[in-house]
């Protein structure tokens, strides 16, 4: 049995080379085109044929990636409580406090969540997700700003969006529940 | 501890200094790009003079009031660089015409007031434009896309600059000293070997590797910290450069489409640029690959808008719910400029557009609607074209976007040169401030900044940068002899990109245009765009249209992080590369922009071909 994605992505490949190089050579004195348009419509062909076996490879793959669906599940669903924690004691934390709560949940939570974001579209797609992502994103710069308030040492506006970045990232759990279709019990 | 409602974002002060630092760059950068034909965006210098005036001497600054100021007067800033890219060469034509046939642009000669007027409103509506068209974007490049924007990134780390942890704050120092050192080393030739070093570039040839393989690196560090910035993102830009240089380039040279007598030059390279002095350079890069890049830019960009259209459906979505809902849902959309104000703004700004056009000399009523109509259209695709190339690499392919505007308006307008150039200039302010804004957005996005905040005073002051531009360089060509001819071949501001521009609408004027190279390269940025990897098209266009010495110095930097990350873990990224890159941008930028000063300061005729590696190569 052959790979199909990696056969897709040499055709894909080889084809744009072979166009890349057919485009290349300038027309004869008076032409618009050169003589050898040929090569790069076939290379065009070429690319379009890598181009479809390529696309349709990543169904056969849907198994695989249920182990990473979960793990940004499981991200998601495991920030809740640290910013729960955050949001009940941020009163009483000093800033430094607070830019090390938000230190933790960048390194443990928030990076990982960006590198798995290329999954989350590929398997539920652009269209189903992009609601969540922005989101995502929104809490994220919240999280961010709750960071700058506390370097700059302005506690109440740290605490103010500790509760907009905690009232963030529940519509950010609930969209995901949404997306993949899971009870909240099931996640 | 400082009271929440006294947390200051968008002040007096902020946009006071904003305005008066972005109007003094742009002043000195429009000089410099006259005289060296680079400029670079002004967001690092107005951080730290912002980080030193508001927080050090003001007591009262913070972060995201300081981002408020940098995002302002780079803004300003950078509506000049696009007008300085284009205008001059309006000038320079005349003149040219006059010279040659007798016969210029203008009915009478000197009296460039009215057409200047056309120039600024058209600049101001491009400022407009170019905003606006970033406000619906900003959600698809920044929080979806999550493209890089290393200056972005390395702004935001000049922000929190003080408050960051002192290890940070170290390395971000050391980054910035080893930089500025390696830049001023450079830039006063005191490391140069004709034939091995010149102009910051580094020929690794070894007396083996024939010239069609490009064997040159560009020694800048910003560079190579964009691509430590980048990493597995910036891999593709580094395959492009690989597919152009590696591939189609020996097999041209394979096939005989080059002459053979023009190879082995780089080893007795005596002066110039390394990577585009030598005749195999110039043919193969020149007249094949660069605008077969141009093309594949262009249509890999339109590929991405195709591919990405969820996300911007999605986006318009969030900006026109925002007034409807008091959930979390509305505080995400609401954030950000409404789309009525979106609306408002793009509609008044097609109308300043279309007046300037319309009160150019010998544009008809039609024309002026097909210029403001098309104009949007390509300042649309173009800004998100520029803004896609900054994000993923800092390289901002402005000329390339400023010679399609030129050709396709002088093609639509029956050749009319100054109506195309007021298109132009609109279309290349625009672009400049698309990318710049995002720039910032990501700035603010790091910082947590309001998004908001940043839209609405750009909005309001973006306009400046376009109208002290012109004005600079109206006055410096009035101080030539007779009042006319003060910049151009022969003075002390050469103005190499208004020449290049100069040279492109002659070529328009003789239907001298590669549109096979066009066209192929598009379908072939189409093809890069339909596969399954985001950004492959601009990505793989970006590193045709440039020289492959820079790409291989940012490819070194993807590299190294990719190592560096797979030896000591993720945690490197954000605790060790991202204060050393930044610091290394920093500090290549700074001593670029000093020296630079310094030079002009000491000699006003000194030759462009001697410095014009001393800028960072922003925008190219």
């Amino acid at each position: 049995m052959f790979n199909r994605r990696l056969v897709g992505i040499f055709l894909y490949s080889l084809g744009i080379c072979v166009a890349s190089i057919g485009a290349t050579k300038l027309p004869a004195e008076g032409s618009t085109w050169s003589d050898i348009l040929y090569v790069f419509n076939d290379g065009v062909i070429l690319t379009i044929v890598g181009l479809v076996i390529w696309r349709l490879a990543p169904i056969e793959q849907k198994e695989e990636e249920t182990e990473n669906k979960r793990t940004a599940l499981q991200l998601i669903r495991d920030i809740q409580p640290i910013l729960d924690d955050l949001y009940r004691n941020v009163d009483d934390l000093e800033c430094y406090q607070i830019q090390e709560y938000v230190n933790i949940l960048r390194a443990q939570y928030l990076m990982p969540l960006e590198q798995l974001r290329s999954r989350i579209i590929s398997d539920k797609g652009l269209e189903k997700t992009a609601e969540l992502l922005i989101a995502m994103s929104y809490g994220e710069r919240i999280i961010n700003r709750i960071h700058s308030a506390a370097l700059d040492g302005h506690h109440d506006e740290a605490v103010e969006c500790t509760e907009e970045a905690h009232a963030a990232f529940k519509e950010v759990f609930e969209l995901t529940v949404r997306v993949w279709k899971f009870e909240n019990k099931a996640v | 501890m400082n009271s929440s409602n006294q947390y200051r974002e968008l002040t007096f002060s902020a946009v006071f200094l904003g305005i008066i630092q972005g109007v003094i760059l742009n002043i000195a950068f429009v000089y410099a790009a006259l005289t060296l034909g680079f400029s670079i965006g002004g967001s690092t210098v107005a951080a730290i003079i912002g980080y030193g005036l508001l927080r050090g001497v003001m007591k009262k600054g913070t972060i995201v009031e300081n981002n408020i100021n940098q995002t302002i007067a780079s803004g300003i800033n950078t509506a000049g660089t696009g007008v300085v890219f284009t205008l001059p060469a309006l000038f320079m034509l005349d003149a040219k015409m006059r010279a040659d046939t007798g016969i210029g642009l203008l009915e009478e000669e000197g009296n460039w007031l009215p057409l200047l007027g056309s120039i600024m409103l058209g600049g101001v509506a491009g400022s407009i434009l170019g905003v606006i068209l970033i406000i619906p974007l900003r959600k698809q490049m920044i929080a979806l896309d999550r493209l890089r924007f290393p200056s972005g990134v390395a702004v935001a780390e000049i922000l929190k600059t003080g408050g960051t942890s002192l290890i940070k704050f170290r390395l971000l120092l050391i980054g910035v000293v080893v930089s500025g050192v390696w830049k001023l080393v450079l830039a006063t030739g005191l490391v140069d070997r004709p034939g091995l070093l010149m102009n910051d570039e580094l020929n690794i040839s070894f007396g083996m590797i024939p010239d069609q393989f490009a064997p040159v690196l560009y020694l800048s560090l910003m560079n190579v910290a964009a691509g430590l910035l980048s990493g597995k993102g910036g891999i593709p830009f580094f395959i492009g450069g690989v597919l152009a240089w590696w591939i189609i380039s020996p097999m041209a040279v394979q096939f005989g489409w080059i002459d053979p007598t023009s190879l082995s030059q780089l080893a007795e390279f005596r002066e110039g640029s390394i990577a585009n002095g030598t005749e195999v350079f110039g043919l193969l890069h020149g007249s094949m690959i660069r605008p077969l890049g141009i093309g594949t830019l262009i249509g890999g960009a339109l590929m991405g808008v195709v591919a990405a259209f969820p996300a911007i459906k999605s986006a318009f979505i969030s900006l026109a719910s925002a007034a409807k809902s008091n959930s979390v849902g509305s505080n995400i959309g609401g954030d950000e400029l409404s789309l009525n104000v979106v609306i408002g703004g793009g509609i008044f700004a097609v109308a300043v557009f279309f007046m300037a056009s319309y009160m150019t000399p010998g544009v008809t009523f039609g024309q002026a609607v097909i210029s403001a109509t098309v104009g949007t259209i390509w300042l649309g695709v173009a800004g998100l074209i520029v803004a896609q190339a900054t994000g993923m690499t800092d390289i901002s392919p402005m000329s390339g976007m400023a010679l399609i505007s030129v050709t396709l308006m002088m093609f639509l307008l029956n050749n009319n040169v100054a109506a195309a150039m007021v298109v132009g200039v609109a279309v290349c302010v625009a672009i400049g401030q698309g990318a710049d804004m995002m720039q910032d957005l990501k700035t603010g996005f790091l910082v947590g900044a309001r998004p908001i905040k940043q839209q609405m005073i750009q909005f309001c002051v973006t306009w400046i940068g376009s109208i002290v531009a012109v004005a600079v360089i109206y006055i410096i060509w009035s101080s030539g002899p007779n009042g006319a001819n003060g910049f151009g071949p022969g003075t002390s501001f050469p103005a190499p990109q208004a020449g290049a521009l100069m040279g492109i609408v002659d070529g328009v004027v003789n239907g001298n245009i590669p549109i096979d190279k066009y066209m192929m390269g598009g379908t072939i940025g189409v093809l890069l765009g339909a596969a399954p990897a985001s950004g492959l098209g601009a990505l793989v266009g970006l590193a045709m249209y440039l020289p492959f010495s820079i790409t291989l110095g940012y490819g070194v930097g993807c590299f190294m992080n990719m190592a560096l990350i797979k030896r000591y873990g993720r945690e490197i990224y954000d605790s060790k590369l991202v204060p050393i890159a930044a610091g290394l941008i920093v500090g290549e930028a700074l001593m670029g922009v000093g020296y630079t000063i310094f030079q002009i300061l000491m000699d006003s005729n000194a030759q462009a071909s001697v410095l014009i590696h001393a800028f960072g190569g922003v925008y190219v």
